[in-house]
């Protein structure tokens, strides 16, 4: 499947095994899932719920290890990283987009953006990025809202600017257009193709929606936490 | 960008941590209030007992130098109690030991009962007569009367306790008379521990006692003229060589005594004080618990996005630490406020703070910032170790 010209992988899985320990039972979660994701390429994830998506989403972004296998970036065990690592990297690497946004209330929509940025103290550039993400988004007349005065297709919007502050080369998406209209959908597609373009961001999501799988170069199909088709 | 928001951006956690502890505001206020009541317990304490110390050890102040003499009693089956009586002749003795220094015998007459113009006996009055009582003590009001004349000086609560003022009269009876006697003045409040015990006490002029009996002597040497200790020291060789007579107490070692055990006093009641700052820190470890589990996911998403345990830590930490500046900042003003209060009562001015004082006010402060960053790491330890993925779900 891979040709010589194709870019090296970002990310790279083998026989990637996750399970979870509850009580005396032992959820296997992922079951022997191999994956590479390079850049620019836009993959999605579909399957029946608790089929492994978000598990295997956590594990592309390194905020998981898994229980056995392999999961490599730039050819290191992700599994050798100490947690301060892992963080710097996802820091570096990895824009997250999460199912329920998890803006902060009391901070607005730009400083939401902010947010992952704050520490870096430089205050002037980490602001007009933001700006200029949440301008790019749409959103450029309402930088000074809270989260509550937003709708959820607006906060959506929020919670991509943020995932791309830091320039990921990854980004992650957990059902994006899930609870948008048609419209909104699919301006986040097209800032999606942009992203791949412009910057060779490559993009994962999870959707349950045929109309985004649509899109995608590749679709990944997992059933009980194994890859099928 | 306003200079303001600008600064703000070089101190993000400052600035996220006080939005957060804005958020429940009135969970925030009610661990201020924990934090301002401890603050307030311990430098309260600190001041009011500085500036009770305080007031009780003015009582000494005239008494520089000032050592009293006793003569000893050995009872037949005891030790020896400074309980004896001085003759004549040995306040002679006790003049020419003592030199330059000014030696002023005390009496106390036995079976003293002072009555008021109505008959009514007050009890807790004691009988004193001295020479030159202005020695030592300062009027209220009146004068003191000449040794000779049939007036006497009343302590400041045989006065307020009796309502009795300059110009009333009380009858005064001893072993050897009972007269009536002009109120010639009242002495300001001294304090229970005023070596005579002046506030309970009825100044008669010695001139009224024909044959006085003296139950002790007070020795006072200025301090321009020689040192208590040197005089003192001769009248133990005068009295105590071979068998010990005498007991010589300076008054500096009674006061010394006095202030140690108001310090220790003190010291058990800003203990008191202080577990009001531990509950201060149990209300903001229970805080910071409530805060950070309503917002787990907000923390997982800081992890994901780059935050690290100790940038997570510090977070919460520092919004613990907020509520204590909080709690400080509304507490020392007002432990200011309520010592000033103590002082003007006591001491008769608002500011007379002691620097032994402040430093508990200090203490009180330094203890409610330092309990509310302790009350937050436990809660901060609980955020920043928490795995991202399991606070996101
Ligand atoms: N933290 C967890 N502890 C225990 N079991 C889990 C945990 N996370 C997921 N699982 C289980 O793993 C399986 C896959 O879950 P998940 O990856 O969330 O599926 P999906 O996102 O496709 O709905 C499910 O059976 C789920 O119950
Ligand atoms: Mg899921």
């Amino acid at each position: 499947m891979a040709t010589a010209d194709e870019p090296e992988p970002i990310l790279r899985g083998q026989d990637v095994v996750r399970e979870y320990r509850t009580g005396g039972q032992t959820v296997r979660a992922l079951d022997g899932v191999d994956f590479a994701i390079r850049p620019a390429e836009f993959v999605a994830v579909v399957g029946p719920s608790g089929s492994g998506k978000s598990t295997l989403l956590n594990l592309l972004g390194l905020l998981d290890v898994p229980t056995s296998g392999r999961v490599e970036l730039g050819g290191e065990d992700v599994s050798t990283f100490d947690q301060g690592r892992r963080t710097r990297t996802r820091k570096r690497d990895v824009g997250f987009i999460f199912q329920s946004y998890y803006l902060i209330p009391t901070l607005t929509a730009l400083e939401n953006v902010e947010v992952p940025r704050l520490l870096d103290r430089t205050p002037v550039e980490t602001r007009e990025r933001a700006t200029e993400l949440l301008e790019r988004v749409g959103l450029g007349d309402r930088l000074d809202h809270a989260p509550d005065e937003l709708s959820g297709g607006q906060k959506q919007r929020v919670a991509t600017a943020r995932a791309l502050i830091n320039d990921p080369n990854l980004l992650l998406a957990d059902e994006p257009t899930g609870n948008l209209d048609r419209d909104t959908g699919d301006s986040i597609l097209d800032l999606f193709d942009d992203l791949r373009t412009e910057q060779d961001v490559a993009v994962v999501t999870v959707t349950h929606d045929e109309y985004v799988a649509d899109a995608a170069d590749r679709v990944v199909r997992l059933i009980d936490g194994e890859v099928r088709g | 960008m306003r200079l303001l928001a600008r600064l703000a951006g070089y101190v993000p956690t400052v600035v996220l941590a006080r939005r957060n502890v804005s958020r429940a505001s009135a969970r925030s206020a009610l661990a201020v209030v924990a934090v301002v009541i401890g603050v307030v317990a311990v430098g309260g304490v600190g001041l009011g007992g500085e500036a009770f110390t305080q007031n009780q050890l003015e009582a000494y102040d005239g008494f520089g130098g000032v050592a009293t003499v006793s003569q000893l009693d050995y009872p037949d089956d005891g030790a020896a109690e400074p309980n004896g009586e001085l003759s004549e002749q040995e306040v002679g003795r006790l003049r020419q030991a003592a030199g330059s220094a000014a030696v002023i015998p005390v009496v106390r007459p036995a079976n003293d009962t002072v009555r008021t113009p109505d008959g009514e006996a007050l009890f807790t009055v004691r009988v004193v007569s001295m020479s030159d009582p202005s020695r030592f003590y300062e009027l209220r009001s009146g004068s003191f009367p000449a040794s000779s004349s049939r007036a006497v000086v009343v302590g400041s609560r045989v006065a307020e306790n009796n309502d009795l003022a300059v110009g009333d009269r009380v009858t005064v009876s001893t072993d050897s008379f009972a007269r009536s006697f002009r109120v010639a003045g009242v002495l300001k409040g001294q304090g229970f521990s005023d070596p005579l015990s002046a506030d309970r006490s009825v100044f008669v002029p010695v001139g009224q006692f024909d044959d006085p009996t003296y139950d002790e002597a007070l020795v006072q040497v200025d301090a321009q003229d020689g040192s208590l200790d040197e005089t003192v020291e001769r009248v133990e060789t005068e009295f105590n060589g071979r068998d010990r007579s005498v007991f010589v107490d300076r008054v500096s070692d009674q006061r010394d005594q006095r202030a140690e055990t108001f310090e220790q006093i003190n010291l058990f009641l800003l203990g008191l004080g202080a577990v009001s700052l531990l509950v201060a820190a149990v209300t903001i470890t229970n805080t910071m618990l409530m805060s950070i589990a309503e917002r787990e996911g907000e923390l997982g998403v800081l992890r994901a996005v780059g935050y690290g345990t100790w940038a997570v830590l510090r977070l919460v930490v520092v919004e613990a630490a907020l509520l204590g500046v909080a709690g400080v900042a509304v507490g020392v003003p007002l432990t200011l406020g309520i010592g000033a209060a103590v002082n003007h009562a006591l001491l008769g001015d608002p500011l007379a703070f002691t620097a032994t004082g402040l430093r508990y006010v200090a203490l009180g402060a330094a203890l409610g910032l330092g309990i509310a960053v302790f009350g937050g790491l436990y809660p901060a330890w609980r955020a920043a170790t928490r795995e991202p993925v399991e606070a996101l779900e």
